[in-house]
């Protein structure tokens, strides 16, 4: 590893946070001498093994939540992982009869890359949920495999996969104070969003404008509308304004959510909806 | 002369983002992006051509594909100007990049360039590694060519000036260039990453360059690209 002079290492980590992907670089490193170099070198030798761990926790009576941690500098992708990476994914297999409802995932943070990519996940830790129904009578064995994936990064990408199991009839429900933020940052319906949302067709397609009322909008996280490609975002503290190039034949064929609205409360809290409303037909 | 290069390095890392400062500071050859970087300290690597300048937007579809001259991993230089008249095709490439395996491993680009090159098609990879980043640099990028038996060249833009030109997010990020010189596609080769399809299959790429071919426009011109970010110097 090549040395790096004591004043290239000290601009470096003093002007780490604001260059770098925020997730590659814990700004708490600053504050430790011993931090190690942040170098590139150093993210290309660093050992990748063992960077995320899974294990699968009853939730709830009728929902299970896999638990990704993960190594401090490294992040995992949301379900729309942005410009780059991955989704971060988990398939259960479970005794026959026994059914498994989508995974929902906690609204992520943005990371951006140098070169403008724009990329949502997590750092440090998260949890997917999925609801699940035992059929009747219940099965004779009752153990569900969590078939977790992922993509971590840092500066470099590592795909990952491990399975995680828990014996659903027999499972004690877990601490809730493991899953209670994660909970938090699942996103509410969109009826429940305090906002007016509207659309109106522009020179490339349809926009959609969403004003907000009760709260402070700090950022939305959009998912993949496919034909409708979103084409920019106007982000205000009241108002979202979502552009869509989308040919009016496509239109049609537009469906799904438009992403997650996350709202400051008055009370400085956050809170996290989907923004569903309906697609335009004509 | 290390210790320098370093110091260089952790500097330009922490400079204002600032499109038009992607070219390494304090190279005398004024270069096209990516030429200064020939493959590591080659002595009897041939001088850099006339310089053009590096666009300072990003290339957009139905514009002028933005020119570079980029060395291939010998050193010899490649200049999109001379290429007028063929439709070239750029690959963003990262060797270690895990989308990158997939693709020239079992998915979809592990014949599509063989294929299109049979046909008269210029294909590039375009490695816009930053030097130590994942899977930057000649070496790497040679061993990667020799892993996936890729027999089309790879391009280095260490700098990353070429990259940003195009607007390149990820590897692989696709660009397809026409006779003409204009970008005519960008995006991902299909709507399956890692094979992973998301929603009806969309094989983009391979579908632009059959319209190309039949003279015809492309459709889905540009299309959402997926895979690792490129690893940018900043």
């Amino acid at each position: 590893v090549p040395r790096v002079p004591a004043a290239a290492l000290a601009l470096g980590l003093a002007c780490s946070s604001s260059n770098e992907e925020p997730s590659a670089r814990p700004r708490d490193s600053a504050a430790s001498p011993a931090a190690p170099a942040p170098t590139d070198d150093s993210e290309v030798e660093e050992d990748t093994t063992n960077l995320v761990h899974v294990e699968v926790l009853l939730a709830a009576e009728d929902e299970l939540a896999v638990r990704y941690q993960i190594k401090p500098g490294w992040h995992l992708y949301w379900e729309n992982p942005g410009d780059a990476g991955l989704a971060t994914d988990a398939a259960f297999e479970g005794p026959p009869g026994v059914t498994f409802e989508p995974l929902r995932y906690p609204a992520p943070e943005r990371f951006v890359s140098p070169g403008d990519v724009h990329s949502y996940g997590y750092e440090h830790e998260t949890v997917l949920f999925a609801r699940f129904a035992l059929p009747d009578p219940p099965p004779e064995h009752s153990k569900v495999v969590a078939h977790a994936t992922w993509l971590a990064c840092k500066s470099s990408c590592i795909r990952g996969k491990a399975d995680a199991h828990i014996e659903i009839a027999t499972a004690t429900p877990a601490d809730d104070t493991l899953l209670v933020d994660h909970r938090e940052k699942l996103p509410r319906p969109g009826s429940e969003l305090p906002g007016r949302p509207a659309w109106a067709a522009t020179e490339t397609g349809r926009a959609l404008t969403v004003s907000i009322a009760g709260g402070e909008l700090v950022e939305f996280y959009p998912l993949l509308t496919e034909p409708a490609r979103l084409e920019r975002t106007d982000v205000t503290s009241d108002r979202l304004q979502l552009h869509y190039r989308v040919a009016a034949s496509d239109l049609a064929r537009v469906r799904g959510p438009q992403g997650v609205v996350v709202i400051r409360n008055p009370d400085r809290s956050r809170s996290y909806f989907r923004l569903e409303t309906p697609w335009p037909t004509t | 002369m290390r210790r320098a290069t370093l110091l260089v390095l952790v500097l330009a890392a922490c400079s204002t983002p600032d499109p038009t400062a992607t070219r390494r500071e304090g190279r005398e050859a004024p270069a096209p992006a990516g030429a200064k970087a020939a493959p590591s300290e080659k002595d009897d690597a041939p001088p850099a051509p006339a310089p053009s300048p590096a666009p300072a937007a990003v290339a957009a579809i139905g514009s002028p594909a933005p020119d570079f001259t980029l060395p291939d991993l010998d050193g010899k230089f490649v200049t999109l100007a001379d290429l007028r008249g063929k439709t070239v095709v750029l690959e963003w490439f990262n060797p270690e990049c895990p989308f990158v395996k997939y693709a020239h491993g079992e998915g979809p680009l592990s014949k599509m360039a063989a294929t299109h090159t049979e046909k008269g098609i210029v294909w590039l990879a375009i490695n816009s590694g930053a030097p130590g980043k994942q899977g930057a640099g000649a070496e790497k990028s040679r061993a990667g060519a020799e892993t996936f038996g890729m027999a089309h060249p790879i391009l280095l833009d260490e700098d990353g000036a070429v990259g940003k030109a195009y607007g390149a997010k990820t590897t692989p990020h696709m660009f397809v260039i026409d006779p003409e010189g204009k970008l005519v596609f960008r995006g991902g080769v299909d709507n399956a990453p890692m094979g992973k399809l998301e929603g009806e299959a969309q094989p983009w790429l391979g579908r632009a360059l059959e319209q190309l071919a039949a003279g015809q426009p492309v459709g889905d011109a540009d299309v959402p690209p997926y895979g690792c970010s490129v690893k940018y110097a900043s």
